[in-house]
């Protein structure tokens, strides 16, 4: 018998709005059905609506955790559009800047990964040394999140000199931290039980639905922005792609505690080779054009779009967050496995649902509906509940 | 699960010696960092009114008002809408606007959220359209130097602000007139008493 089991509008465990419909037979998950598009704010809209330097800091409120990832995608459209060249600092604390953050968001999902599997103790642990790089961006960058460090020609601000022993000194402890982290969670039976073989995504289906990040990487496919079409300083530093062939939970465990210590490695080359000088080139005049940008965010590759007619605002700005590409996979991911798994290969995607936030249309026929008409719907509905459940109402 | 893993033994040895990590923040102070970006300042002395930060912000958490009945411009700094970027502190070349070390962002009442610094205005005499607030017109002239004397406005606001100048005589019933050169006018009523002056129109 096919039973469903919805799992939101609003995600008991991620506390995100999404909407999960998990068609089982028993204990097996036999179907998934995805919605999104509980969470439109109109980012684009509005960005068409502020000036070039305004949009930097409204792009860094799609998300909350990758919050430089989308400025960083964004400056670059911009500069891509003007043919902007960024001075040589200022590419390297570009770089410090969005692998410090790709640092804080792995042990996020670490964390969020052992509170799901009911292993608090992973959870506290690794947000536990989240902490130290929470605090070092708010003494580089002046905030725990929302940087506000990215400019169009450059950066807003400096990292000074006396930070930059801080900085080592952390990268030092947060090594040995990591590394011991990485020996005790896969030497460990329970999550090695609970991980191995699970959710598999084939190499053909990562292909199929364009998967990106740590989810692709986990499944034997090499992409990643960084090293394919490189930005800010990352073709300047010595770092590898981890990539895992398996394809389950526990490949993509592996890759994003193992990009840990790749950032680690990205950070200590930066501080080495910064140069001094210069953070920013001024900006004379925004042309006709149009112009992309692309980073690679935790999640995977994070793509924006700006045309512009000349003006100080953008006639088209489009934003493709990597989420977007992502959570379809779980389609075929979550199919075959218990329903206590389902909840993993879910979250392993590391999904961030304010950054999906897409506007939904619905049609009735050839007619789109308004927003008077779901309205209507909705109170239709309650009606008919009402009818059906009579017997059950409690009236005073 | 056999024997104890030593490493992680360290681990907890080291929880059970050092405590939590997490501070036991209203009884002890948790300062933030020099270059937080906390509540907002203003400097009223150096503050000149001229509305860069209203222009450059983000959120929209800024107010321009300008009052022409009392004669005063009301700069607002909106706390519930401020996303504190910093960008009004950057692009305030007079350093007036300062983000302070304060996060504690919670008032008892509703007049502890608005933060204002009002500038005295100057408005054409004329039709009583906005120039601009005085402290910008004596920037402006103690900027361009000896320049000022070829621009009515700014000499007049010098003169009066270094209690030098002469008193002019009331306005009479009549449109625009040559005597008017000497007052505080908008460049469009500027531009049409002197045309008046040339063409008589």
């Amino acid at each position: 018998m096919k039973t469903i089991i919805p799992v939101g509008p609003y995600h008991p465990l991620q506390e995100e709005p999404e909407f999960f419909k998990l068609e089982v037979e028993g204990e097996k998950v036999t179907g998934l059905e995805i919605n999104i598009g509980y969470n439109h704010r109109g980012h684009e809209y509005l960005a068409q609506r502020k000036t070039y330097d305004q949009i930097v800091f409204l792009v860094e409120r799609i998300c909350g955790i990758c919050s430089t990832s989308h400025p960083i995608a964004s400056v670059q459209a911009v500069e891509d559009l003007a043919h902007i060249e960024i001075p040589e600092r200022a590419k390297y604390i570009r770089t410090i800047i969005a692998e410090l953050e790709r640092l804080h968001s792995h042990f996020l999902w670490v964390g969020l990964a052992g509170h799901f599997m009911g292993y608090n103790t992973v959870w506290m642990w690794f947000w536990r040394y989240r902490e130290p790089i929470l605090e070092l961006f708010e003494l580089i960058t002046g905030n725990r999140n929302h940087y506000a460090m990215m400019k169009i020609g450059g950066v807003q601000r400096d990292i000074e000199e006396e930070d930059i022993p801080v900085i080592q000194k952390i990268m030092n402890e947060l090594e040995s931290k990591t590394v011991m982290f990485i020996k005790a969670i896969l030497d460990d039976p329970v999550i090695a039980g609970r991980l191995e073989g699970v959710g598999i995504l084939t190499k053909e289906d990562a292909i199929r639905y364009g998967v990106l990040g740590p989810t692709a990487r986990g499944s034997g496919l090499a992409i990643d922005v960084r090293k394919d079409d490189p930005y800010a300083a990352y073709d300047l530093v010595p770092w590898d792609i981890i990539v895992f062939e398996e394809g389950d939970l526990l490949a993509k465990a592996k890759v994003r505690l193992l990009e840990c210590l790749e950032s680690i490695k990205i950070i200590r080359g930066c501080l080495e080779k910064m140069p001094k000088g210069e953070i920013e080139t001024k900006v004379e005049d925004i042309p006709t054009g149009e112009g992309i940008g692309r980073a690679e965010a935790p999640r995977g590759e994070v793509f924006h779009y700006v045309r512009s007619d000349g003006s100080n605002m953008p006639i088209r700005y489009k934003v493709r967050a990597p989420s977007y590409m992502n959570v379809p996979s779980n389609e075929v991911a979550v199919k075959g496995y218990s329903i206590a798994d389902a909840i993993l290969v879910l979250a392993s995607v590391d999904p961030c649902y304010c950054c999906t936030e897409r506007m939904a249309t619905l049609y009735d026929g050839n007619r789109k509906l308004t927003g008077k008409d779901l309205l209507k719907l909705s109170w239709e509905k309650t009606e008919q509940l009402k009818r059906k459940f009579k017997h059950r109402l409690i009236v005073d | 699960m056999k024997k104890p893993k030593l490493r992680e033994l360290g681990e907890a040895i080291r929880a059970l010696i050092g405590g939590p990590y997490t501070t036991k923040f209203p009884y002890a102070p948790s300062p933030a960092a020099k270059r937080f970006r906390g509540i907002m300042v203003f400097h009223e002395d150096k503050c000149i009114g001229c509305g860069a930060c209203v222009e450059v912000c983000p959120a929209d958490a800024r107010e321009l008002i300008d009052d022409v009945e009392k004669k005063i411009r009301k700069l607002t700094h909106l706390q519930e809408k401020c996303i504190y970027c910093g960008q009004c502190a950057t692009y305030c070349r007079w350093e007036a606007l300062e983000h302070t070390q304060e996060y504690d962002l919670a008032q008892l009442n509703k007049e502890g959220y608005t933060n204002y610094i009002e500038k005295e205005l100057v408005t054409c005499e004329l039709c009583g359209e906005v120039i601009t607030t005085k402290d910008q017109l004596l920037w402006i002239a103690k900027k361009v130097g000896e320049l000022t004397y070829s621009n009515p406005t700014l000499t007049l606001i010098l003169t009066k602000e270094l209690g030098i100048a002469e008193k002019i005589p009331e306005r009479g019933e009549f449109g625009p007139y040559r005597s008017d050169h000497l007052r505080l006018l908008c460049p469009k009523c500027r531009r049409s008493v002197y045309l008046n002056e040339i063409w008589g129109y």
